[in-house]
């Protein structure tokens, strides 16, 4: 059986009789894509809170983060001029203090500027010293400490001292940040810097995210300690959770509307055969009341005996004969239905004339073919070798082509059945002038209880398996079918059974009983 | 050896000069403007403090000076200063009450001190640091680091 292609596929999908079923596809696939929905919303709705909560707790650590940093700035300076000065008062007791000893102490504390040393004894003796390199007198500030036989006063760049400070600060989050997991997904890393102070401190939301301000302590007042949390993700926005889950949702979406739509197709496929069976069910009644009510007429009018020309009761006879072979051939198909579930008969290959079983089928139902107006014409274009076939099979499904033949036939009853051969194949093949088959149902009709639509008013007969037998049997012995037809002026199928090959004995489906 | 004593002694005063003169790196303006500042703000008592076990003592006082006006001798031990007890104090805190009394008392000082045994009690008041003791220490420093006496512009 083969597959529409993919367009009419989805075309069908759409239209035609599924209208009924569609609620019981769609409001299931509603229901399942509201849930999804719902549990995505949730979920974002759960990640916002906990990323808000992230964020209460990383604001939280930056306002510790940035003061402890600020203490620790203060630190540093102060243990920077104490450090200054109990260096001096080490050196006024080892020695007497010089000049060289406050250009020493001056450049080992190099954020001093200049100096003084005033003793006590002699002011006059004062020594002084001076670094002076491009200095801002506004910036720079003045303290002084006693020493034991003096005084030292000096003045100081602050500014010079922040680099003693940012180094004292970096060391601290390196070491905090080595003790991260290297595979976080968030990244929110603590970023701690000195920059000059300004109208702003404590929380302050700038563009780089969430800043916590501390100021430094004089003399380092113009300074200040921020902190704060660069919140991106460390890997690629693939890798965002929220892109990703997002992501999962819609492919859930999507798997189930196509589920949903594969659902369709087979229930409305399944309708179409419950439908199909109803038609065949009424069908099958008519059908057999034809015939009978034939038979039963016939045999009637003998056995009433009236008189009867010669002619007339041979004319009668040979219509009861008809009538019974078309019903048997009725029976047969009726009984294939019911034989569909059912395990398959296998075939059985002996050598088999193409000729002569197209000539007794001919015989047999050429007399059946011609009351129905029509023509036949065969073309014996070969005389091909005895080939393994099965002859009871192929003469049924021939029988179904010739039948379908005369089902559809058009204003012109002409049949044309041809054998030929070549190289690998021996082809038989029906013709008809009659209605034709669409394009789109070429690919359709050899589907089980199939039976291509038709705007006239004529009523076809039959349950929609011909073909589908046809088709078994053919592929069963190895070969193929063809279909060439143009609407409106008829049909040729060919059955194509390859040459000299020992046959495929596959079982086939719906074939009669072997008569005992 | 002998030969050998003249030319280090040469070589030395060779290199006095050069380590003496030009070792500030500051225009000599600068020098002076900045020595000014520090030392014009600064009280002046003139006395030199020495810590020993029995406490803050006056090793010496500078001749002129507001202390010797006031009465401070050698070896006198200091006991408190304006009302504060400064037994137990040590030079750096006797030298930052000396600094408070002379920002909010105007400079005056009563000093408790014992004097061989005696208890005395002692008057100065610090002065300013005298304009002529900034000149000298000016251009002691221009002398020794510009390599130039400056007319103290």
């Amino acid at each position: 059986m083969s597959l529409p292609p993919t367009s009419s596929r989805f075309k069908s999908l759409f239209s035609g009789s599924a209208s009924v079923l569609r609620p019981y596809i769609i409001i299931p696939f509603l229901l399942i894509a509201t849930a999804l929905g719902a549990l995505a919303w949730h979920s974002y709705q759960l990640s916002v809170r906990t990323e808000r909560g992230l964020s209460t707790l990383s604001i939280q650590y930056l306002h510790h983060a940035a003061e402890i940093s600020a203490s620790r700035a203060d630190a540093v300076v102060r243990s920077a001029m104490f450090g200054a000065s109990d260096e001096w008062q080490s050196i006024e007791r080892a020695e007497n203090p010089t000049r060289e000893a406050l250009e020493q102490w001056i450049e080992r504390n190099s954020w001093i500027v200049s100096a003084i040393y005033i003793p006590d004894a002699d002011p006059i003796d004062s020594v002084y010293v001076t670094q002076d390199l491009e200095n801002d007198p506004t910036r720079t500030f003045k303290n002084e400490f006693y020493t034991a036989s003096g005084t030292i006063r000096y003045s100081y760049d602050p500014s010079r001292l922040l680099t003693t400070v940012r180094s004292a600060i970096q060391l601290e989050s390196q070491v905090h940040m080595a003790h991260l997991p290297a595979a976080m997904e968030i990244r929110q890393q603590t970023q701690l810097g000195v920059v000059r102070r300004g109208p702003e401190i404590g929380f302050v939301e700038t563009l780089v995210g969430p800043s916590v301000i501390v100021p430094l302590s004089p003399p380092l007042h113009d300074y200040a300690i921020q902190a704060n949390i660069d919140p991106m993700f460390s890997g690629g926005w693939w890798e965002n959770p929220r892109v990703v889950s997002l992501a999962y949702v819609f492919l859930a979406l999507v798997i189930v509307a196509v589920g949903g739509g594969f659902a369709i197709k087979g229930l409305r496929r399944e309708s179409e055969a419950v439908a199909l069976r109803t038609a065949l069910i009424a069908n099958i009644s008519h059908e057999l009341r034809t015939p009978l009510s034939m038979i039963r007429m016939g045999a009637e009018t003998l056995k009433r005996g009236d008189r009867l020309p010669e002619k007339d009761r041979h004319d009668l006879q040979d219509s009861i004969l008809r009538e019974v072979v078309h019903l048997s051939h009725l029976v047969e198909n009726v009984l294939d239905v019911a034989r569909l579930s059912k395990s398959a008969q296998p075939l059985v290959f002996n050598p088999v004339d193409p000729v002569d079983l197209i000539d007794s089928l001919v015989s047999s139902y050429e007399s059946w073919i011609r009351g129905k107006g029509f023509e036949l014409e065969v073309k014996i274009d070969s005389m091909p070798e005895d080939q393994m076939w099965d002859r009871e099979a192929v003469s049924r499904a021939l029988l179904n082509l010739v039948d379908n033949a005369i089902k559809y036939s058009g204003d012109r009853k002409l049949l044309e059945i041809q054998l030929s051969e070549n190289d690998d194949f021996v082809t038989i093949a029906v013709r008809d002038h009659g209605v034709g088959i669409s394009s789109q149902d070429q690919s359709r009709i050899f589907q089980p209880y199939y039976r291509a639509q038709f705007s006239d008013t004529q009523t076809r007969r039959g349950a929609g398996l011909g073909l589908t037998l046809v088709q078994q049997i053919v592929h069963s012995h190895g070969g193929r079918i063809e279909v060439d037809s143009v609407y409106g002026e008829g049909s040729t199928f060919r059955l194509l059974f390859p040459k000299a090959r020992q046959p495929e004995s596959t079982p086939v489906r719906n074939l009669r009983q072997r008569e005992a | 050896m002998r030969t050998l004593a003249p030319i280090l002694v040469s070589l030395l005063l060779l290199a006095v000069p050069a380590s003496g003169g030009e070792a500030c790196s500051a225009p000599a303006r600068e020098c002076e403007i900045q020595i000014r500042e520090m030392l014009e703000g600064q009280s002046y008592l003139g006395v030199l403090l020495e810590r020993t076990s029995l406490g803050v003592m006056v090793r010496s006082v500078v001749p002129g000076s507001p202390a010797e006006r006031g009465g401070f001798r050698n070896d006198d031990l200091l006991i408190a200063i304006n009302g504060r007890d400064v037994s137990r104090n040590d030079i750096r805190q006797v030298k930052r009450l000396f600094q408070e009394a002379a920002e909010k008392n105007d400079g005056k000082l009563i000093v408790v001190v014992t004097r061989y045994g005696d208890v005395r009690r002692v008057r100065a008041e610090m002065g300013r640091m005298p304009e002529e003791h900034i000149q000298k220490a000016i251009q002691a420093h221009l002398r020794e680091a510009h390599g130039s006496t400056g007319t103290g512009q």
